[in-house]
């Protein structure tokens, strides 16, 4: 029976037991986003034939531009997208900080100078990857 | 006032006065677990990241910026080396604990560093979770494992319910992940994509992959009612995790370690009906 005892928490334990899965549960259901508590957002949302996305491109003095190949650029680049698509919301240091981060990222990697980086927004055909449309959203230079 | 008894029977479901030795080896895993994570994780490739490109999420806004390689290094050893303790030291009950603490504080700090990069990442989230009610329990003490248990299902449930609540049944009957499958296989993700584009080449094959995700998601509760279906969800959700990263390239392993591991180790325990 001590044996048994030892095994039930007290009172504390269990409500603390109790507001952890609460915060799960509220997490789950949108309301409340504090990781590692979160809403389990994995391909939440719905693929269609074509996609909207982001690309970014840098420029060098004369214009040419080439894709920022975030892909073979170090993990810490990852959320690439995410930044992209939150850049239009950044007052003038986030953009500077950001795009000074891209520049410097492009030059080390093609070892070549880049005068601007631009964000297009994207349509894209799914199955074939092809672009369908892009517009100019963004330009933003070495600060 | 008729929810009043059902809370209670969950109440001493859930906190049973019971001791059994597989709540001490789940436990151990899971120590073992976050040790192995700790040290082979992808964290080190964090450090140098530039000031700008910081997204701090959860513990991780202790930081103002991402932290050098020392630092990253040094919570790895650390963590490393209290998972040692916490699993070396199973007898002695105190020190254990106090490591096994160490050991997960070093993974979330390394985990919020990692979703820090301005992308929302589910990798380590679900090995932190599941080890929370072991963290301050008595090595045998049964309430952990079935706390564990509540808190996959809970993981899972959602992933299904965020999909449902984001897409509809859109999700399963329409192209959604033929569409997912032709982007991965594209993506330089997959170490195969050929894998992922013959499922998106077979219309069937991505809806019944589709059914199937959700299907298993949505249902994983039923494992804390129905002790019979634990080890069917443990194959399904190591199916799941195998499929996604032969498909998607996506690395869930840790994911695939541990819903089978609290699923098995929590099988013999009652189901929450009684």
């Amino acid at each position: 029976m001590a044996e048994a005892e030892r095994g039930r928490p007290g009172r504390a334990g269990r409500a603390a037991t109790a507001a952890f899965l609460a915060a799960l549960v509220v997490s789950g259901a949108g309301g409340l986003d504090a990781w590692p508590f979160t809403d389990w957002r994995l391909f939440a949302g719905l693929r269609r034939a074509t996609e909207t996305g982001w690309v970014a491109t840098a420029a060098d003095g004369r214009g040419v531009e080439r894709a920022v190949p975030f892909s073979a650029l170090p993990r810490h680049y990852a959320g690439a997208l995410q930044l992209m698509q939150g850049f239009g919301r950044l007052d003038d240091d986030g953009r500077r900080e950001l795009c000074d981060a891209w520049i410097q990222a492009v030059e080390e990697h093609h070892a070549s100078a880049v005068a601007e980086i631009r964000l297009y927004r994207t349509t894209v055909e799914t199955r074939s990857g092809n672009v369908i449309r892009r517009s100019l959203e963004h330009t933003c230079g070495r600060s | 006032m008729t929810a009043l008894p059902a809370v209670g029977r969950a109440h001493d479901w859930l906190f049973p006065d019971a001791v059994d030795e597989r709540a001490r080896w789940v436990r151990l895993s899971l120590a073992a677990l976050v040790g192995l994570r700790v040290a082979l994780g992808p964290y080190r490739a964090l450090a140098g990241q530039p000031e700008g490109l910081f997204r701090p999420l959860g513990i991780a806004q202790l930081f103002d910026r991402m932290p050098s390689a020392t630092v990253v290094v040094a919570l790895q050893a650390v963590g490393v080396v209290a998972a040692v303790v916490a699993v070396a030291a199973r007898r002695r009950e105190g020190v254990d604990r106090a490591a096994f603490v160490v050991a997960w504080v070093a993974l979330l700090l390394l985990g919020s560093l990692r979703s820090s990069v301005g992308k929302i990442l589910h990798n380590d989230v679900l090995l932190l979770l599941a080890a929370v009610p072991f963290l301050l329990a008595r090595p045998r003490a049964v309430w952990p494992l079935r706390v564990a248990l509540v808190t996959v299902s809970i993981a899972y449930f959602f992933a299904g319910a965020t999909k449902l609540r984001s897409s509809g049944l859109a999700w399963v009957t329409t192209d959604n992940v033929r569409f997912l499958m032709y982007a991965a296989s594209r993506s330089g993700r997959p170490e195969w994509p050929s894998i992922a584009r013959y499922v998106a080449d077979h219309a069937w094959m991505s809806k019944l992959s589709a059914f199937y995700i959700l299907g298993v998601e949505v249902a994983f509760p039923a494992a804390v009612f129905w002790r019979w279906t634990r080890p069917l969800f443990a194959i399904a959700a190591v199916f799941l995790h195998v499929a996604t990263w032969f498909t998607l390239g996506i690395d869930y392993w840790l994911w695939a370690a541990v819903a089978p591991l609290v699923l098995v180790g929590a099988w013999r325990l009652t189901p929450a009906r009684r």
